[in-house]
C-alpha cells in the first residue's frame, strides 16, 4: 500500500498551459460529438419525427434502466471521410434489467439508416466486444440496407454481421433483435439471424424483395405487409416472435426479453460461460460483486487536474503516476521494480475495487530495460490472473548503434511477444503519443485490446511528423547525391510543410477515431469511469492468463 | 343502581377509542379485553389490550353492532364490565339492558337515560319541560308530505330534516326550498333506516351558521352533577365535527354564557337522573341565544379538548363513577387552564367532496409530546400506525391530534406545526385543509361558526394558504430520491456516476401524476452536480442539489434550503417537508394500451358497495342522471352520467362491493 504523493503544482506555467490546451481540445471533442448526435440534422430528424417514430438515441434511452450510465463506442467513427460522423450507427455498453449489454441502433435520419463502410466497420467492432466480453446483443434496427453507391466497400466484407450474430448465439450469447422500420434484402437477415425478434405493428418491414422487385422477378403483384409485416411474420411466416403494438411496446418487450435470459443474478456468477477459458456451466466470477461488496476509496486526487497534467507538447513527457494518483482506488500504487528501466512504470492498484496491472510510459523511450520489464510484468499479471492497463505516452524503441548492437529488436520483440501472448484483458489509453513499434509493444490497436481509448490530445503515427518529414528529406537530399543532381532547398521546404502537415493531421486523436482505430476519444476526467466499467465488463466473463513456462527472469 | 368494582373490562369499541379506553383502564389496574373484525385484526388497539375476541366479519352489523356477539365475548372472558365508547352501541339502550341483565357493569348512563335522550324530539320536549331554551320541530310520518310542507313554510325555509335516532351528521338534509323538501325527507329516512335502523325523521328550523357549542357534564350515580365547561365545535363538515376547542372564542365574547349554559347543561342531566360523563349540545345564534340540540350519552370523540384544559381523565372518570365513587372526589373543583385545540386527521379528499379514501397508510408519524401531559403540549390519539390498512367498513378518521397551549394562539401554532411535520403517506387525507383552516383569518379571529367551510371552501383556503412552489420542490425532490434509490438497487455498473454518459444526448426524465396534473422532472447529473433541465417549467430560477439519498433530499432553490423526506410504495413516490406534503404516482414508462379507459366507461371514485341502480341497459340517458348510488363509510355517492347516450352494459349489481377504479357501467354516447 504506497500512496502516491502530488508533485503538481496546479499555478505552474506549465500546468496553465496544458489545462487551457486541452479545454479547448475538450470543446472541440464536444463539438464533434454534438454533430454526431445530430445525426442526419435537424430537416431529417424533424421528418422522422413527423412519422410518430422515436429517435435513434431516444429508443436507446428508454431501452437502459432508468439513471443508468451509457458508454457510447466509436461515436465520431467516419470522421474526416466523406460520410456522415458516427456512420447512422449508434452503439455502446449498456444496462437492461441490470445486464450489461452491447446496444447498437440504426440512426434512420442519416440515409435511412443505410450502411457505409465505416458503419459496417461499426458494427463487426459492436459484435467483437460482444463476443470477447460475452454480453447479449440487443440491436434497434431500422435501416434501408447498404448504401448502394458504396457497395463494393461492405458487399463483400458486411456478410460478417450476419455471421457473426449465429456465433454469437452459438457460444451462448444471446442475440436480439427489434425491428422499428425497414430491414429488408440483405437487412433481414439482422433479424433472421437474432436468437429473439420483436416486431412493431404496422411499422417494421422485413423482406428479402419488396412488392417492385416482387413485380418484375415473377410478376405477382404484393404489398408490404404481406411481404414483411410484423402482422404476417408473427402469425404466418413466424419470423417474429413478438409483435409489438408500437415503439414504446417493442422497448418494453425488449426489456422482458433481456430480464428473462437470466443474467442479471446479484450472487456473483454468470450463466454466461467463457467455454474457452473455464468450461461450460456456473462459474464464480467476481464482476459486479466487487462494486457492490467490496469496499474501495476514492482517489484522494482531484480528476480535474489531469487537465493540467497531460502536456499539450507531445513533445514533452510526463510523470504517468500523477495520471495513477488520480485513477486508483485510494491513490493507492505498488510499484514493480521501480529502479530498473525506470522509463516504463509497472506496478498494481485497482479501480472501483477491480484489481490490476499497469504499464504506463514514463519518459517516452522504451530501451532494452523497459521492454524486459514490460515482457517480466505481463508474464506475472497472467499468472495471477490480473488484466492490464496500458498508459500509452511513447515515442517508440530506442534507435542508434548503442541500442542496436545492446540487441532492442530482441528486447522488443520479447515485449511484444508477451502482449501479444498474454491472455488477461487488456484495456489501453493513449494519454499523449503512440509512435512506431512502442503502439505495438503497448498494446495499440492491432494487438486486440479490449478496449482501447484515448484522449484528446493523443497522436497515433509510425514516428512524430517533424521525424518523418526529416527522415524523407534526408533521404531524397541522399538520393540527389546519389545521382550528382543539385538538392533543391527551397522544394524541400515545401514538401517537408507539407508532409508534416498532413501527418500532423492523420495522427490526431480524431483522425484515429474516424478510421475506427479505437473505441473513442474521452474526456481524461472520464478516465477512472470508463475504466471502472471496462473492468466490470471484463472481469465478468472470467479471466484465465497465459499458462506454459514460468514466469521469465529478465 | 348498584356499583360495584370492575376488574376485568371489555371494550365494544374499536380503533383510536379502544385504545384510549385500554391506556386509562391499564392505569387504574383494570385488564381489558378487545373486540375486533377480521379488517381490524392488524390495528395496534388489538394487541394493546390483554386479551381481545375476534368478531368474524367485517361490517359493523355483523361485529361491533352485534350485541348478542358482544355479550358473549364478555361472558367467555370473564369480564365484569362493558365500555362502549363512542358510536355502535353507545347510545343504544336495548344494549345497556342487556349488559345489566347479564350482571356487568355498563359504563355509561341507565338504559332509561339513553332512552330518552336517544330521541331527538323526546329530548327536546324534556329539556323544555325543565325551562331549557330549544328550537321548535315537528316529527314527520311517512305518509303525509302536506304537513311537512306547511309547518316548513310556518318556520321559514332553510330548515333541517334530521333523524330521530341520528348522530354525526347522518340522516340529516338542508333544504333550502320546498322542491327539495320531498327528496331530502325521503333519502334522509332512507339513511336513518339503514344507519341506525330506525327512520324516525323530524323537521326543524335551519339557523344560517349559528355556532355548535357543548357542555361536558359528569354526574355520579347519587345524582351529584358538574358541568366541565364547554367545547365549541362549530367547524364542521358533511355535519361532522373536524376541529373542536376549549374554551370557545365565542364564549369570550358573551361569558356569562357559560354558566347559562352550564346550569341548563346540569338541568338536562337531572331531568333523566344521569349518571357518568355526557353532552350537552347547544346550537347559539350571533346574539348569543341558545337552544338545546341533543344530549350525548356517551364520551365524546373530542373530549380530549376538555382533558386537555381541565387536566382530568375523563375515561377515569366513567370508570370511577360506574364503581360508585362521589364526584367531589374524583372531579374536585375543575377550571379551566390554558386553551387546546383538536383537529380530526380523515382519510378524505376536501378537493373531491370529502370523498373518504381507504387503502394502505404507508407511513403515520405525527409529531407529540409526552402523552396526558399536564404541561402545555400535542397529544396524539390515533388508531393506525405505519403499515396498517384502513378500510372501507368504518370511518375514515386516522387519528386525533391535541394541542394545548398559553392561549388560543399558541395551541393554533402547536397544532399547525405538529400536523405540518407529520409524515402520512399513503393516502389522501385533510391534513393540509385542517392546516389552512387554522390558520385562516376566520379562525385567528375566531369566526367559527358553522358556516365556516361554506364561506371558506377548501379551494379558497388552500389558495391563501399552500405554497404554490411547494409541489413542485417536493415533486424535485422525488425525482432525485428515485435515481438515488435507481443507482442504490443497481447491480450492473452500481459504481458509475448516475445517468453518466460520454456523450450527453436526452437527459433523464420521470413523470409524476398528482391528481389530475403530470408534472415532468428532466435531470442530468454533469461533473458539478444535478441539472435540472426543465426548471423554467417548473417555475424556478435555480435549483442546486445539496444532498441526495433515496430517503432524503436537501435543495437549494432560489436561494433557500429545504429538505424532503421521501418514501417509496409500489409506484408511489410520498414527500414530506415543511411546506407541504405530497404523494405522486410514478406514471409507466411503458404504458399498457390495454388500461386506457373507453370514454363512456364510468369507474367507481372509491371502495363501496352498491346500494340503489337507477337505470337499465337500453335506457336513455341525459348528462347528469344519477346512474346509480355507492354506499361507503356510511356515506352515499351518487355516479352520475358525464354524458349523454345509452347504457350500453351495467357490470355490477346491488348489494356488489366494488373496488376503487372499478367499471360499473358502459355508456354508448350518442352520435
Amino acid at each position: 500500500m504506497v500512496k502516491l504523493a502530488n508533485k503538481v503544482n496546479t499555478n505552474s506555467e506549465t500546468y496553465q498551459a496544458n489545462y487551457k490546451a486541452m479545454v479547448a481540445m475538450i470543446d472541440q471533442l464536444d463539438n464533434e460529438l454534438k454533430v454526431a448526435r445530430e445525426g442526419g440534422g435537424e430537416k431529417y430528424v424533424q421528418r422522422h419525427k413527423a412519422r410518430g417514430k422515436l429517435l435513434a438515441r431516444e429508443r436507446i434511452e428508454l431501452l437502459i434502466d432508468a439513471d443508468s450510465p451509457f458508454l457510447e463506442l466509436c461515436p465520431l467513427a467516419g470522421w474526416g471521410t466523406s460520410f456522415t460522423v458516427g456512420a447512422s450507427l449508434i452503439f455502446g455498453l449498456g444496462v437492461i434489467e441490470n445486464t450489461i449489454c452491447v446496444i447498437s441502433a440504426n440512426d434512420p435520419t442519416v440515409k435511412g439508416g443505410a450502411s457505409n463502410p465505416y458503419t459496417m466497420r461499426k458494427a463487426h467492432r459492436a459484435a467483437d466486444i460482444a463476443r470477447e466480453n460475452r454480453l447479449p446483443q440487443v440491436s434497434l434496427v431500422e435501416s434501408g440496407g447498404a448504401d448502394l453507391p458504396n457497395q463494393a466497400e461492405i458487399f463483400i466484407p458486411g456478410g460478417r454481421m450476419f455471421r457473426d450474430l449465429t456465433q454469437l448465439s452459438a457460444e451462448g450469447i444471446p442475440t436480439i433483435s427489434l425491428v422499428f422500420g425497414n430491414s429488408t434484402a440483405g437487412g433481414a437477415y439482422i433479424p433472421g439471424m437474432s436468437d429473439y425478434i420483436v416486431m412493431v405493428k404496422e411499422r417494421a418491414k422485413v423482406f428479402l424483395g419488396g412488392p417492385p422487385l416482387v413485380k418484375m422477378a415473377t410478376g405477382e403483384e404484393s404489398d408490404d405487409e404481406e411481404l414483411g409485416g410484423a402482422e404476417m411474420h408473427a402469425r404466418v411466416s413466424g419470423l417474429c416472435d413478438y409483435m409489438a403494438n408500437d415503439e414504446l411496446d417493442c422497448i418494453r418487450l425488449g426489456r422482458q426479453i433481456v430480464k428473462r435470459l437470466n443474467l442479471n443474478r446479484p450472487l456473483g456468477w454468470r450463466a454466461i460461460s467463457d467455454k474457452s477459458a473455464r468450461g461450460y456451466g456456473a462459474i464464480p466470477v467476481i464482476g459486479p460483486m466487487v462494486s457492490r461488496g467490496i469496499s474501495y476509496q476514492d482517489p484522494i486526487f482531484s480528476e480535474e487536474d489531469l487537465l493540467g497534467i497531460a502536456s499539450a507538447d507531445a513533445k514533452i513527457p510526463y510523470d504517468p503516476r500523477e495520471v495513477l494518483a488520480r485513477i486508483l482506488d485510494g491513490s493507492d500504487f505498488d510499484e514493480f521494480k521501480p529502479l530498473y528501466g525506470t522509463s516504463l512504470v509497472t506496478g498494481w492498484g485497482s479501480i472501483y475495487g477491480y484489481p490490476i496491472g499497469v504499464l504506463a510510459n514514463h519518459r517516452g523511450i522504451l530501451f532494452s530495460e523497459e521492454a524486459e520489464k514490460a515482457s517480466q510484468f505481463i508474464q506475472l499479471a497472467n499468472q495471477v490472473d490480473t488484466p492490464l492497463i496500458f498508459l500509452q505516452n511513447t515515442t517508440g524503441y530506442m534507435v542508434g548503434k548503442e541500442y542496436e548492437q545492446g540487441g532492442i529488436i530482441k528486447d522488443g520483440a520479447k515485449m511484444i511477444n508477451a502482449v501479444s501472448n498474454s491472455r488477461v484483458p487488456h484495456l489501453t489509453i493513449n494519454i499523449g503519443s503512440s509512435y512506431g513499434a512502442g503502439n505495438y509493444g503497448m498494446c495499440g490497436k492491432a494487438f486486440n485490446p479490449r478496449f482501447l481509448f484515448a484522449w484528446p490530445n493523443a497522436k497515433s503515427s509510425v514516428m512524430g511528423s517533424a521525424q518523418l518529414a526529416g527522415v524523407l528529406s534526408i533521404v531524397s537530399r541522399q538520393a540527389a547525391e546519389a545521382q550528382g543532381r543539385e538538392f533543391d532547398e527551397e522544394a524541400d521546404r515545401e514538401m517537408k510543410a507539407l508532409v508534416e502537415a498532413q501527418i500532423e493531421s492523420e495522427s490526431t486523436a480524431l483522425f484515429i477515431t474516424g478510421r475506427l482505430y479505437d473505441d473513442g476519444i474521452i474526456d481524461p476526467r472520464d478516465t477512472r469511469t470508463v475504466l471502472g466499467m471496462c473492468l466490470e465488463v471484463v472481469y465478468s466473463t472470467g479471466i484465465s492468463g497465459t499458462r506454459g513456462y514460468g514466469v521469465y527472469r529478465m | 343502581m348498584l356499583a360495584r368494582s370492575i376488574d376485568r373490562l371489555l371494550i365494544a369499541n374499536r380503533a383510536e377509542i379502544a385504545h384510549r379506553i385500554i391506556r386509562s383502564a391499564s392505569l387504574k389496574g383494570i385488564e381489558t379485553v378487545c373486540l375486533y373484525s377480521d379488517a381490524d385484526a392488524q390495528l395496534p388497539y388489538v394487541s394493546a389490550a390483554d386479551r381481545a375476541v375476534r368478531l368474524c366479519g367485517n361490517s359493523p352489523v355483523e361485529t361491533y353492532l352485534d350485541i348478542d356477539k358482544v355479550i358473549e365475548a364478555a361472558k367467555k372472558t370473564n369480564c365484569d364490565g362493558i365500555h362502549p365508547g363512542y358510536g355502535f352501541l353507545s347510545e343504544n339502550a336495548g344494549f345497556a339492558r342487556r349488559c345489566i341483565e347479564n350482571g356487568l357493569v355498563f359504563v355509561g348512563p341507565s338504559p332509561d337515560a339513553i332512552e330518552t335522550m336517544g330521541s331527538k324530539l323526546a329530548s327536546k320536549e324534556l329539556a323544555r319541560l325543565h325551562s331549557v331554551p330549544t328550537l321548535e320541530s315537528l316529527e314527520l310520518e311517512k305518509s303525509s308530505f302536506g304537513e311537512a310542507k306547511s309547518f316548513a313554510e310556518k318556520i321559514g325555509y332553510p330548515v333541517l330534516i334530521k333523524a330521530s335516532a341520528g348522530g354525526g351528521g347522518r340522516g340529516m338534509r338542508i333544504v333550502e326550498r320546498e322542491d327539495e323538501l320531498k327528496e331530502a325527507t325521503q333519502s334522509a329516512r332512507r339513511e336513518a333506516q339503514s344507519a341506525f335502523g330506525d327512520g324516525t325523521v323530524f323537521i326543524e328550523k335551519y339557523l344560517i351558521a349559528p355556532r355548535h357549542i357543548e357542555i361536558q357534564i359528569a354526574a355520579d350515580l347519587y345524582g351529584d352533577t358538574v358541568h366541565l365547561y364547554e367545547r365549541e365545535c362549530s367547524i364542521q363538515r358533511r355535519h361532522q365535527k373536524i376541529i373542536e376547542e376549549s374554551p370557545s372564542p365565542f364564549l369570550a365574547r358573551f361569558p356569562q354564557l357559560r354558566d347559562e349554559m352550564g346550569s341548563s347543561a346540569i338541568a338536562c342531566a337531572k331531568a333523566v337522573a344521569y349518571s357518568g360523563v355526557g353532552t350537552v349540545e347547544f346550537v347559539v345564534d350571533e346574539k348569543g341565544n341558545f337552544y338545546f340540540l341533543e344530549m350525548n350519552t356517551r364520551l365524546q370523540v373530542e373530549h380530549p379538548v376538555t382533558e386537555a384544559v381541565t387536566g382530568l381523565d375523563l375515561v377515569e372518570i366513567q370508570l370511577d363513577i360506574a364503581q360508585g365513587d362521589h364526584i367531589e372526589d374524583i372531579v374536585g373543583t375543575a377550571f379551566q387552564h390554558g386553551h387546546a385545540i383538536e383537529a380530526r386527521l380523515y382519510a378524505e379528499n376536501p378537493d373531491d367532496n370529502w370523498l373518504p379514501q381507504s387503502g394502505k397508510l404507508y407511513k403515520l408519524e405525527i409529531p407529540s409530546s409526552s402523552q396526558f401531559s399536564s404541561t402545555y403540549g400535542v397529544r396524539v390519539d390515533a388508531g393506525f400506525e405505519s403499515g396498517n390498512e384502513v378500510s372501507t367498513h368504518y370511518d375514515s378518521m386516522i387519528a386525533k391530534v391535541i394541542s394545548q397551549g398559553k392561549n388560543r394562539s399558541e395551541a393554533t401554532k402547536m397544532l399547525c406545526k405538529s400536523l405540518r411535520s407529520s409524515e402520512i403517506n399513503g393516502l389522501t387525507t385533510n391534513r393540509d385543509l385542517l392546516i389552512a383552516i387554522l390558520e385562516s383569518n376566520d379562525f385567528v379571529e375566531g369566526q367559527t361558526d358553522t358556516g365556516f367551510l361554506l364561506r371558506n371552501t377548501p379551494e379558497t383556503l388552500f389558495s391563501a394558504s399552500k405554497n404554490p412552489n411547494a409541489i413542485g420542490i417536493c415533486a424535485i425532490a422525488g425525482a432525485m430520491a428515485r435515481q438515488a434509490k435507481n443507482r442504490e438497487s443497481a447491480i450492473a455498473f452500481a459504481q458509475t456516476r448516475s445517468g453518466w454518459r460520454n456523450s450527453y444526448s436526452i437527459p433523464q426524465s420521470v413523470d409524476f401524476g398528482s391528481d389530475d396534473r403530470v408534472i415532468s422532472i428532466k435531470y442530468q447529473q454533469m461533473r458539478s452536480g444535478f441539472e435540472i433541465v426543465n426548471l423554467d417549467e417548473l417555475g424556478f430560477s435555480s435549483c442546486q442539489v445539496l444532498s441526495c439519498s433515496s430517503s432524503s433530499v436537501t435543495l437549494e432553490i432560489e436561494g433557500i434550503t429545504y429538505r424532503v423526506s421521501v418514501q417509496f410504495h409500489e409506484n408511489g413516490v410520498y414527500t414530506n417537508s415543511t411546506i407541504g406534503s405530497f404523494g405522486f404516482v410514478e406514471l409507466p414508462k411503458f404504458p399498457w394500451l390495454e388500461d386506457e379507459q373507453h370514454p363512456g366507461s364510468l369507474i367507481s371514485p372509491m371502495p363501496g358497495s352498491v346500494v340503489r341502480i337507477g337505470v337499465s341497459v337500453g335506457d336513455h340517458i341525459e348528462a347528469g342522471t344519477t346512474l346509480l348510488v355507492l354506499e361507503a363509510m356510511k356515506m352515499e355517492h351518487s355516479v352520475e352520467a358525464p354524458i349523454s347516450g345509452r347504457i350500453a352494459e351495467i357490470l355490477v349489481g346491488v348489494g356488489d362491493q366494488v373496488e376503487a377504479s372499478q367499471l360499473l357501467v358502459e355508456l354508448e354516447e350518442d352520435s
